[in-house]
């Protein structure tokens, strides 16, 4: 009798069984997002190839940077669409990390109303590879989220979805939903849902490195003032000056003794000005 | 050389779109009857007539001037249609169009089976035909008015009877021919009926007796001198128009005419072998006004259903302002038809793609208009804000060869470039960064990293110099800031997204 009720949940899809949902993602429904990390986090191995992805977080903590892999195979296919960015995608430095220019479209619809119509109409042509999207109130209701998942499964479209960080604890039916949040020169990511698989993994992606290239602190660098130098300066005073500039390359490699007969030379010249 | 004839017996009704009116209806010109409909036939009508015996005839006869313009204009769409079956279409004003089929026939395999197309669309038009088919174009014309049924002069393989049709041009009456009325007098008194009876007749003597006009109207019809009549071209612009007695209150009902119209187009444009660029509606309203609005496409492929699609999008934020009694579309831009040759793997994907790109561009920039919707270009400058360009969307890669190239290249100078550091995201106004006592302020403190990366350009228009610095932002953000060395004040010019 049990059995009978439970055969019955399944037959009317209101349960399901975890190992059929394996099977059904195939291989193919996946892109590898470029970093092994997170591919071994995510359950299907990757980005999913269509259907709503939610990015959650500020911008400018390397959310793009993330996206790179997966969106320069993507445009090997067809073009993307940046729908309502909140700032304008720097292309020039986009085409050298391989995004083709040509193969990009901005949208900026006014309203809400619009924005929402057009990512439909976007998600659902068939004719972009991916959609990045933000909303002016990005507080969306339920059904507004699912029109747009369906929208982008039928259209073969992986729909990225940037939201503040302030909605993680709101229900979506995305599929896939991430946390992003900077971390010392890296990005955390933290897993908040993920179809089929548990979430609540966190990891870390450390950024380039280049970009955190610590140089001295600004407040020791050289001040060019075009006011004289004090005349009362001691021999102490020239003597830190010149080695704050020995420091620099182009004094890098010049002798102690170089150093000393400048010092005297400065030392003589100036209180005769 | 095989000549059609089509003649339109009832023209000056069918212009008119009358055929549908059940009541007693009489065309009058200069006060003359000039054709009454089949009702006001019955009821004794007649061509030639007085208006004021037609109307003590009959009372109840409706009684409208004649169109010539319209009757033209009827004329001129049944040759632009009958333009698809032959290239040698020529008008024969008032009611006839004659088609060179010969060099057709092949294509259309059968005489008899070319003979029914034509009648069944005249039929589905609700137009009356006549033809007349012949080896000259002349006899062709004379022939449409007895209107011969095609099974008696086409065999079973499809070819003319010569025997037939001799017979058949014999026995014409000859108050058809194209002569003088006083020379038509004196040979019907002479006996003459039939042209069978004046081409027994020598010829010389005939021309001799009633001047060069029927010596050559003679030859004509044989085939014997050459017959030259101005062809007939398709229109340089399309216009097409629909017209609702009583007038269409809801957009809805439109649908069903501007699919009309669009399928009339989609004929003219095959025709042509061309494709519009516009669509330019007009509505009529019943109190005299008009309104005008139009449409601007960038597809690469006529395709009705989709553009019905933009047409109501386009219609959705208009309102009618009343009843709308005549719909009107006309295209005026016109560009050549695309034949390029597919590869025959991969790239037949990418050209429906493309089709389908355009399909949504032009959905988006109706809804929301050309300038919300861009795509970037790059360009040689030395500033952050200058090396690129937006422009509106067009249609993807009109020239996809020249795109094709840009990558290969870009990926040669990708090492180069790397070197440099470049954000994600642009602040295009840079924004204003205040300075504090603690240092940098955009919403938060900013401490600098690394830098200054000197900007130095536009010196030939007005000089800027800047320093930039990536920074970090208190929440986490690497942000690409700069300070303007002229004035000594700072800018958010960018993220590292």
């Amino acid at each position: 009798m049990k059995n009978h009720s439970l055969n019955q949940l399944l037959d009317e899809r209101k349960l399901w069984r975890g190992q059929q949902l394996r099977s059904s993602v195939a291989v193919s429904d996946r892109r590898c997002t470029g970093f092994s990390a997170l591919d071994s986090a995510l359950y299907i191995g990757g980005w999913p190839r269509s259907g709503s992805t939610e990015l959650l977080g500020e911008y400018g903590i390397g959310e793009l940077w993330l996206l790179l892999p997966a969106l320069r195979e993507h445009l090997t296919d067809r073009p993307m669409a940046w729908l309502n960015p909140p700032y304008l995608p720097y292309t020039p430095a986009l085409a050298t990390q391989g995004l083709a220019v040509d193969k990009q479209l901005l949208v900026r619809p006014k309203t809400l109303a619009d924005q929402l119509w057009a990512a439909e109409e976007l998600l659902r042509s068939g004719a972009y590879s991916a959609v990045l999207s933000w909303f002016s109130e990005p507080n969306l209701n339920d059904r507004q989220l699912r029109r747009l998942h369906i929208a982008a499964l039928e259209g073969q479209c992986w729909h990225l979805h940037f939201r503040p960080a302030s909605l993680a604890q709101q229900i979506s039916p995305a599929p896939l939903r991430l946390n992003l949040r900077a971390a010392q020169q890296a990005l955390q990511i933290n897993i908040i849902k993920q179809q089929g698989g548990h979430a609540g993994q966190q990891l870390q992606l450390a950024r380039p490195a280049a970009l955190y290239l610590q140089q001295s602190a600004a407040v020791t660098w050289p001040v060019y003032n075009s006011l004289p130098v004090a005349k009362t300066q001691t021999q102490l005073q020239g003597l830190r000056k010149i080695n704050l500039l020995a420091n620099t390359a182009i004094f890098a490699k010049a002798t102690q003794q170089d150093s000393a007969v400048r010092i005297s030379k400065t030392g003589s010249n100036e209180p005769s000005h | 050389m095989l000549w059609l004839c089509l003649r339109l017996p009832a023209l000056p009704l069918d212009a008119l779109g009358a055929k549908s009116s059940a009541g007693m209806l009489a065309l009058r010109h200069n006060n003359i009857i000039v054709m009454a409909n089949d009702a006001a036939q019955q009821a004794g009508i007649a061509a030639g007539m007085s208006a004021s015996s037609a109307m003590s005839l009959c009372s109840a006869l409706e009684l409208r001037p004649r169109d010539l313009q319209a009757e033209q204009q009827c004329l001129e769409n049944i040759a632009l249609w009958a333009y698809r079956f032959s290239g040698d279409v020529c008008l024969c004003p008032p009611n006839a169009v004659l088609l060179e089929l010969s060099a057709s026939l092949r294509l259309f395999k059968n005489l008899a089976r070319l003979y029914r197309k034509f009648i069944s669309a005249f039929r589905r038009r609700g137009l009356r035909v006549q033809l007349g088919i012949a080896h000259t174009p002349l006899a062709a014309e004379l022939l449409s008015h007895q209107n011969i049924s095609p099974a008696k002069l086409v065999n079973a393989a499809g070819l003319l009877h010569q025997d037939e049709l001799n017979k058949a041009l014999q026995a014409l009456s000859i108050s058809l021919l194209p002569l003088a009325p006083k020379t038509l007098n004196t040979l019907r008194e002479m006996g003459m009926r039939t042209l069978g009876n004046i081409q027994d007749l020598p010829r010389a003597e005939l021309e001799r007796r009633f001047g060069k006009d029927i010596a050559t109207a003679l030859a004509k019809l044989q085939g014997e001198q050459t017959d030259i009549r101005p062809k007939f071209a398709p229109p340089d612009t399309f216009n097409g128009q629909r017209h609702f007695d009583g007038g269409l209150h809801s957009k809805q009902q439109l649908r069903f005419p501007i699919s009309a119209l669009l399928s009339e187009l989609e004929h003219y444009l095959r025709l042509r072998q061309c494709l519009n660029r516009d669509l330019q509606w007009e509505f009529h309203y019943l109190d005299g006004s008009k309104e005008a609005w139009s449409l601007n496409l960038s597809q690469r492929h006529f395709d009705r259903r989709s553009l019905i699609e933009l047409v109501m999008l386009r219609l959705e934020p208009l309102s009618l302002q009343g009843a709308v009694e005549t719909l009107s579309l006309r295209c005026e831009q016109f560009i050549g038809n695309e034949q390029h040759s597919e590869q025959l793997f991969d790239t037949a994907n990418s050209s429906k793609q493309q089709e389908k790109t355009a399909q949504v561009l032009d959905k988006l920039r109706l809804r929301l208009g050309s300038q919300r919707c861009h795509q970037f270009s790059l360009q040689d400058a030395h500033l952050p804000e200058l090396n690129w360009i937006l422009h509106d969307a067009h249609t993807a890669s009109q020239t996809p060869s020249k795109h094709k190239l840009k990558p290969p290249a870009m990926q040669a100078t990708a090492p180069n470039s790397a070197d440099l550091l470049r954000p994600n995201w642009l602040c295009h106004p840079p924004e204003a960064i205040s300075e504090t006592a603690d240092g940098l302020f955009w919403q938060g403190k900013l401490h600098l990293l690394q830098g200054p990366e000197r900007f130095d350009g536009q010196w030939w228009q007005q000089r800027q110099t800047r320093d930039y610095y990536i920074a970090r932002h208190q929440h986490g953000a690497l942000c690409w800031v700069f300070k303007d060395c002229l004035n000594r004040r700072w800018f958010l010019h960018g993220f590292f997204g």
